[in-house]
């Protein structure tokens, strides 16, 4: 039997066909963390792209492989895709390799992205955990252009050691903005670590914010988002207020190939950014 | 308005289809059934029906049957010809430092199947959700699908591992095909549901007789129904999803692990699975490459493994996400149950797990589990 004719009488673009990005700079910050500025070749892919903070692209690299990849520079600026990455996988290692000029895939964006229409003029929590966590540096840049839309911004960040920290004088800037404060802390220190030790939960009593109107933006390992999520239901918020961003194996990015799926949600499409609520019955729950 | 006609007289129905379409339907082949190109009545399985137990499955043939579609199912329905079990998606040329991608679609002959029963089709229906009914339309899986011509067949006998009745299915075939046969002792009944269907019939009727269906042939059609709904396996009649999600620690998890082995062969042979992974295949001079989905199962540890980490590593894990996803989330992805009933999983299960029984065992009252 035909298919229903709506669905199908205009011809739908390829969704799984990358488009092709041309490498402006790559950018070494750590030894393993490097950032990609990409630009789409083509003039006009680049004038139809949008994105929102939060959402990632599909890059790929010839004859390796895809990679889902959030997107840290600022959606205002069409010009350039900033992609900041940690060398870890198969993908990633080789794209570590790239030079300006070189070409590469890409398909996007993809996904859900933070609230920020909906949180004007609130208290903004941003609190991650493990290496520079690229999903929120979009928010901060972008809530740090904007600085009279929203109220306090809080950045609390957790690492490892104190040497993993990456973007260590950007951090100290964002801490001299007004109605902003940083707080970092590190489980191992070394004598030049003039911020706290202990992990990203300890950070609560040195910062300030108003609970109830406040919003929360996690990014991290989920033992680390589980903590969070505890220690700021105490401290006040509601589950609704709680936002976070999540990982899984993408291979499509399109909520087709399966891999991602984390309860009912696929997390490339319904994610990775979530509303806490949506997301709690199978949060850090072994086996999904 | 039904019609009969007579066996001989569905090579007319095969020719006409021929001719417009790539005609496939369900031959023996491998010990088993495998929908494949079919061009002559004689090639269909004439006189052999098929015998299907937990981690068993055996085709009889009895000289004496008239009847040509006494198989049930076979390892596959419909769904290899549409969502490929291998697909090349796309390549990618290197030159001179540039790249240059090139979509793998290219026309193809509209497909027609015969022989589809009412589990493939409910199936089929569940894959066109997830393929075409979402954000974004899977253009690989529509250019099979968008012309398919269907030719279901209402089951006139069940074997032991089906269970459409329990979940609303089958075996009657309702809607969502273009023409549909009821087998008969010596005819078949022939309606159509489509137009296309009413405008096959029509050329059908120029070249060989339609009889107007007989009483008896209306209740030989009704017997055979009848039949092949009395069937011994079903699932809960519970809210089978609302106790799964809440029953993610029961003990029965770690029972089916001990027999399990995560093998995957119960989500390749199911009819709506639909994971698949992505790889490249690069040119051996390195001037190119091709991309490639294939068809990907939640039993493997590959399937949730993020840089350095499995979100599943342990059976009882792997065999949870899947029962859990078929019978608890797929409601919430699409509105209904993801199994239609069909009993591929308990036959093609090397150890025999038997789903219904697990669900039933997992679903049991009064429970014994310890939610955390």
């Amino acid at each position: 039997m035909l298919m229903d004719k709506k669905l199908t009488n205009k011809k739908p673009l390829n969704p799984y066909l990358p488009a092709i990005a041309t490498v402006l700079e790559n950018r070494f910050e750590t030894p393993d963390i490097f950032t990609l500025r990409l630009k789409f070749k083509d003039p006009q892919l680049a004038g139809q792209y949008h994105f929102e903070p939060g959402q990632f692209n599909m890059l790929y690299m010839p004859g390796v492989g895809e990679v889902p990849i959030s997107i840290v520079s600022d959606p205002d600026d069409i010009h350039i895709i900033d992609h900041t990455i940690r060398a870890v996988g198969r993908v990633t290692r080789v794209l570590q390799q790239l030079k300006a000029g070189d070409e590469i895939g890409i398909r996007g964006p993809y996904g859900s992205s933070w609230p920020m229409a909906q949180i004007k003029q609130q208290d903004v929590l941003i609190i991650t955990g493990g290496l520079g966590c690229a999903p929120v540096v979009s928010v901060i840049n972008y809530i740090v252009k904007r600085r009279s839309d929203f109220g306090r911004l809080v950045i609390m960040q957790g690492v490892k050691h104190s040497n993993d920290l990456i973007w260590k004088d950007q951090y100290e800037q964002w801490d001299a903005l007004d109605n902003t404060q940083v707080a970092l802390a590190a489980n191992q220190t070394t004598p030049a670590w003039n911020w706290s030790s202990g992990y990203v939960t300890d950070l609560f009593d040195e910062v300030c914010f108003n609970p109830i109107n406040s919003i929360a933006m996690l990014c991290g390992p989920e033992i680390m988002m589980s903590a969070t999520v505890r220690e700021l239901l105490q401290r006040g918020l509601s589950e609704a207020q709680i936002w976070l961003t999540m990982e899984r194996n993408m291979q499509c990015a399109i909520g087709h190939c399966g891999h991602c799926q984390h309860g009912s949600k696929f997390v490339c499409k319904d994610g990775p950014v979530f509303n806490y609520p949506v997301v709690k019955d199978w949060f850090f729950r072994e086996g999904f | 308005m039904y019609h009969a006609i007579k066996k001989k007289d569905l090579q007319a129905l095969l020719d006409i289809l021929n001719q417009s379409h790539q005609c496939v339907g369900p031959l023996v082949s491998e010990q088993t059934l495998k929908y494949s190109s079919i061009s002559k009545l004689s090639q269909l399985p004439l006189g052999y029906s098929d015998q299907q137990q937990p981690g068993e499955y055996r085709l009889n043939y009895n000289s004496q049957s008239s009847y040509y579609f006494s198989i049930t199912t076979g390892a596959q329905g419909v769904k290899p010809w549409l969502f490929k079990p291998e697909q090349k998606l796309w390549s990618v040329n290197k030159q001179n430092g540039s790249i240059e991608f090139n979509e793998a679609l290219s026309e193809q002959k509209p497909l027609a199947i015969v022989g589809l029963r009412a589990c493939d089709l409910a199936a089929l229906k569940l894959q066109d959700q997830h393929f075409l009914q979402q954000q974004y339309i899977d253009p690989y899986y529509a250019q099979h699908r968008e012309n398919l011509f269907i030719v279901a067949v209402n089951c006139h006998r069940s074997v032991d591992t089906c269970f459409c009745a329990s979940t609303g299915d089958g075996p009657e075939v309702k809607n969502a095909y273009d023409l549909l046969l009821t087998e008969l002792e010596q005819d078949f009944v022939i309606q159509s549901g489509s137009e296309a269907g009413r405008n096959v019939l029509e050329i059908l009727s120029s070249r060989i007789p339609l009889h107007i269906v007989t009483a008896e042939q209306e209740q030989e059609k009704q017997q055979g129904l009848d039949k092949a709904s009395q069937q011994v396996r079903r699932i809960p009649d519970r809210p089978v999803a609302q106790l799964l999600s809440h029953r993610l620690n029961h003990q029965q998890w770690n029972r089916i692990a001990q027999r399990c082995l995560s093998c995957g062969n119960c989500t390749m042979v199911c009819p709506s699975c639909f994971c698949h992974k992505e790889y490249d295949e690069p040119a051996l001079d390195l001037t190119g490459s091709t991309h490639i989905r294939q068809w990907d199962s939640c039993f493997t540890a590959e399937h949730s493994y993020i840089a350095g980490f499995h979100f599943r590593k342990e059976t009882r894990q792997h065999y949870r996400q899947w029962l859990t996803h078929k019978f608890a989330f797929w409601h919430e992805q699409y509105g209904r149950s993801g199994c239609t009933g069909c009993g591929r999983c308990i036959s093609w299960c090397p150890v025999g797990i038997d789903v219904t029984e697990e669900l039933e065992l997992l679903c049991q009252e009064p429970s014994c589990y310890v939610d955390g």
